[in-house]
């Protein structure tokens, strides 16, 4: 579904990305974990087109998209969540996800696009908040409201940067069979995540990044028991920092 | 609903009959608060949009040109006038919004006021097109009367009131909101800032050059320091920002809270410098004291008030409606 070929993302001297090449194919959930700074929320910017690649190239469908903007890959069925979130804060809560249902479509009536926003607000479980300023909400509500905005655009692919990050782990908890549920739908997601339980237990295949590079690729099994991927996370052993969290 | 509606259609056709029973000085308030009516909802849509606008006597004294000049050189009567002052309005912020391209904040705010400023130099130094600093007087055999003027500034005003009002109703509303918020976030949601800046700055322009295009007929003259007039950036944006920024019934409030603060202490106090300096504190003081204008400030009591009937709710700070 999504081709990422050799693609590399230079800041002046730094390659955040380095010559990479990663499938997701329809259907699946990708986890992508890395230390940090190792150029996960790039590789996201790149697919989204916040940044041209360097080099490489990228399709999604059979389509190129680097070089595309921002709305353009919107529209062809890509969503994204941000890091730091970005709610629109002086709109309400029913009004940020009703723009996401409004542009990422040509011609949807503002009622049908309420209706849409409404069963995205509900599948996150924020519904009965829709009046509110998105400003007022609480951190992990931000965080609902941003997934929320992404489904009301009806993605095909969606990429999720650390959505679970901060959360308490009812919340977590809550995302997880939420994410499932997104999955079952048809959708396929790239989700980067640094509670590596949760990439385990969701993932079907996993990308781990380094240096911008890829350290290892494989089912979630292989992945905890790989003498590199321990050692880039610091020489912990992943069982425990699973354990741990 | 239907009948605030209902209610807000015959203010707004009695204020364009007005001007046909009232006396003159009736009229030229019609005109000032008319006028600035205008241009506070057309400053009001871009600053929606997250574009602060420091210049907007930039369109006011293009739309006051071309009225002018197309009456003057071609002999056009009033009402066509105002069509070439639209489009030159329109024409000249589509123009801007490509170029700014992605300023926003104060740098877009800079770079109008460079832009008023800059036409009014040109203004001054193109004297065969528009009698340079010595100004030129509109032809007078085409001028209708204060009446007419009046009546047609009222109209404009309310159309402008009610395209504002119909936009509040459509997707670009919602796209304008979010661009403010957060231009780069409302990218991924499918949104073409540049589309919408082209689209809401020419609409925002067209209105302004609008107002602009009709004063020159009540005044009969215009120079450059008239046209490119700081005083008309500065009242286009002290009258939304009073009357509440990013609302709908705020400019409009504005408009006649301004208008009327400026009468009430030149008659109270004199021509002289005292009402300048007691209008002038009065603004601030109002700015300081109420930053979200006078819907938001009445908006807040209101539901303070309801709450405290019904029992407050914590934490649920409710959408106020637009
Ligand atoms: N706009 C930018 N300009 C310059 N350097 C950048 C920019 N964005 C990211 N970088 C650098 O690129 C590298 C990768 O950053 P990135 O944000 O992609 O990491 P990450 O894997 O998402 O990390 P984290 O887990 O902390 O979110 C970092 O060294 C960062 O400093
Ligand atoms: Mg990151």
């Amino acid at each position: 579904m999504l081709e990422i070929e050799h693609v590399t993302k230079r800041f002046g001297g730094l390659l955040a990305i380095n010559d990479l090449s990663l499938t997701v194919k329809k259907n699946q959930l990708l986890g992508v974990i890395g230390p940090n700074g190792a150029g996960k929320t790039t590789l996201l910017n790149v697919i989204t087109g916040y940044f041209r690649p360097s080099q490489g190239k990228i399709t999604f469908e059979g389509e190129r998209i680097d070089g595309k903007a921002p709305y353009e890959i919107c529209r062809l069925g890509i969503a994204r969540t941000f890091q730091v979130v970005q709610p629109f804060p002086e709109m309400s809560v029913l009004d940020n996800a009703m723009t996401g249902a409004l542009f990422s479509r040509e011609g949807i009536t503002i009622r049908k696009a309420r209706d849409r926003a409404m069963e995205a607000l509900e599948m996150v479980d924020i519904a009965h908040q829709a009046d509110v300023m998105a400003g007022a909400l609480t951190l992990g509500a931000k965080k609902k409201l941003e997934l929320a905005r992404a489904l009301a655009t009806q993605p095909r692919l969606l990429l999720l940067d650390e959505v679970m990050a901060g959360s308490p782990q009812s919340d977590i908890d809550d995302l997880m069979n939420l994410l499932q549920r997104i999955h079952a739908k048809g959708v396929t997601i790239l989700m980067i995540e640094h509670l590596v339980h949760v990439i385990i237990a969701l993932a079907q295949h996993v990308f781990v990044l380094n240096f911008g590079q890829e350290l290892f690729q494989g089912n979630p099994g292989d992945v905890i028991s790989h003498p590199e991927v321990i050692e880039s996370y610091l020489g912990k052993p992943l069982e425990a920092l699973a354990a741990e969290s | 609903m239907k009948l605030r509606i209902v209610l807000y259609a015959l203010l707004a056709i009695a204020a364009i009959l007005l001007p046909l029973v009232a006396p003159p000085i009736v009229n030229n308030m019609i005109l000032r608060i008319g006028s600035l009516v205008m241009l506070a909802i057309s400053w009001n849509l871009a600053a929606n949009a997250g574009l602060i606008s420091l210049g907007h006597s930039a369109f006011w004294g293009l739309g006051s040109y071309a009225a002018l000049l197309v009456a003057n050189k071609l002999g056009w009567p009033f009402f066509a006038s105002l069509v070439p002052a639209m489009i030159v309005g329109a024409v000249s912020a589509a123009a801007i919004a490509v170029i700014t391209g992605r300023l926003k904040g104060i740098f877009f705010a800079i770079a109008m006021l460079a832009l008023s400023e800059g036409l009014r130099v040109v203004a001054v130094m193109t004297p065969d097109f528009t009698g340079g600093g010595a100004g030129v007087f509109v032809d007078q055999a085409l001028r209708p009367t204060t009446e007419t003027v009046a009546m047609v500034t009222a109209l404009c005003a309310v159309a402008c009131a009610a395209i504002a009002y119909l936009i509040s109703l459509t997707p670009f509303h919602y796209a304008c909101r979010a661009m403010r918020n957060n231009e780069s976030a409302s990218e991924m949601l499918g949104i073409n800032p540049l589309r919408f800046r082209i689209a809401v700055l020419s609409l925002s322009g067209a209105m302004a050059s609008l107002a602009g295009g009709v004063n020159i007929w009540y005044s009969g003259f215009l120079d450059p320091m008239i046209g490119f007039d700081l005083h008309v950036t500065i009242l286009a944006q002290i009258a939304p920002i009073l009357g509440g920024i990013h609302t709908l019934a705020g400019p409009i409030i504005g408009a006649f809270a301004t208008i009327g603060l400026s009468e009430a202490t030149r008659t109270l106090l004199g021509e002289q410098g005292v009402s300048l300096l007691v209008y002038g504190l009065i603004l601030v003081f109002s700015i300081l004291y109420m930053p979200k204008g006078i819907v938001g400030t009445w908006n807040t009591w209101v539901q303070y008030r309801s709450r405290g009937a019904v029992g407050a709710k914590v934490g649920t700070t409710k959408a106020a409606p637009l």
